[in-house]
């Protein structure tokens, strides 16, 4: 599939991400959830293509924000749908993508 | 090499060319002529190998000593990151309160210790490539839950305000974990 749209995560929404829910404080995974993810997500898997999300130059991405956001759309989609439409890179750290997949796949973290 | 080198290693052997060309002046040696020039050179060769074989040896475990050396060396720097965030929690506990840039320093420390693991694996993965996939797996887990531990609950909300004793008691619960299998880790790569 090609890739046809992008988040960068610190230009789109915040280099300095915050907590899981809007009501713990700015810049939540929710809020990048419901403004940001989630529609470039839905308009992804209708358009049949991969939506590309670039997660450098940011202060990193605390666990409570990647299970408010990747963690909840997983829950809602299904890790496999997400992994056939998403596409992560990280340049910086690496590790980051590993930990934003492993919370795709297992978001209510009984695997750990 | 040096004029000063080169004399130094050149006159001894100078020396003794002198002192076995004077010997054998006085008392020639009787060749065998009748000795085969294969059994010569076998002779030779295996008195060359017996002379490189500890050279080398020595070389191999001299260069894995150095090897390990530098994998530890990149451990002792990820026990440290970690120390650092234990450290901040311990004083903001003590403070009474614990402010946006003591998250943000929790959260660039994370990063590093990423960064660390990373580095230790690229280092691993040219020493060790075998033991690479087992001690990295479960080093990456170790460090993931330590990490969900650390900002998967209330600690990035801008209402947590305060490191209680019980916090920090958790806390200390999972760092020790980490800490331990660190320090088991250092052990192991020791006996590679």
């Amino acid at each position: 599939m090609e890739i046809k749209d992008e988040i960068i995560i610190a230009k789109d929404f915040s280099d300095h991400v915050g907590a899981r829910y809007k009501r713990e404080g700015p810049f939540s995974g929710e809020l990048f959830l419901e403004t940001i993810l989630l529609p470039k997500f839905e308009k992804a898997v209708q358009g049949g293509y991969v939506l590309f999300v670039d997660l450098d130059k940011g202060f990193g991405y605390p666990s409570s924000f990647v299970s408010g956001s990747f963690g909840k759309l997983s829950l809602e989609k299904g890790a496999d749908l997400i992994l056939k439409h998403i596409k992560l890179k990280s340049d910086d750290n690496p590790l980051r993508i590993d930990k934003i997949i492993d919370e795709i796949k297992d978001p209510t973290g009984v695997d750990l | 090499m040096n004029l000063k080198r080169i004399l130094i290693f050149s006159a001894p052997a100078l020396f003794l060319g002198v002192v076995v060309g004077y010997l054998c002046a006085l008392w020639p040696l009787e060749i065998d002529t009748e000795v085969n020039i294969l059994d010569l050179l076998d002779l030779l060769f295996t008195i060359g190998i017996a002379l490189m074989i500890p050279v080398f040896v020595n070389r191999l475990l001299e260069n894995r000593k150095v090897i390990k050396t530098i994998l530890v060396d990149e451990l002792k720097a990820l026990l440290s990151t970690y120390q650092k965030i234990k450290n901040i929690l311990r004083d903001t506990q003590f403070k009474g309160e614990i402010t946006k840039l003591d998250k943000d320093h929790i959260q660039i420390c994370l990063e590093e210790a990423d960064l660390q693991i990373i580095a230790f694996e690229e280092q691993l993965t040219i020493a060790f490539p075998a033991k690479v996939l087992e001690i990295v797996k479960d080093l990456k887990l170790k460090s993931k839950i330590y990490y969900k531990f650390v900002t998967g609950g209330d600690l990035m909300s801008e209402h947590f305000l305060s490191v209680d004793s019980h916090f920090n008691f958790q806390h200390n619960v999972e760092y020790t974990k980490i800490d331990i299998s660190l320090k088991t880790l250092i052990q192991k790569l020791y006996n590679f």
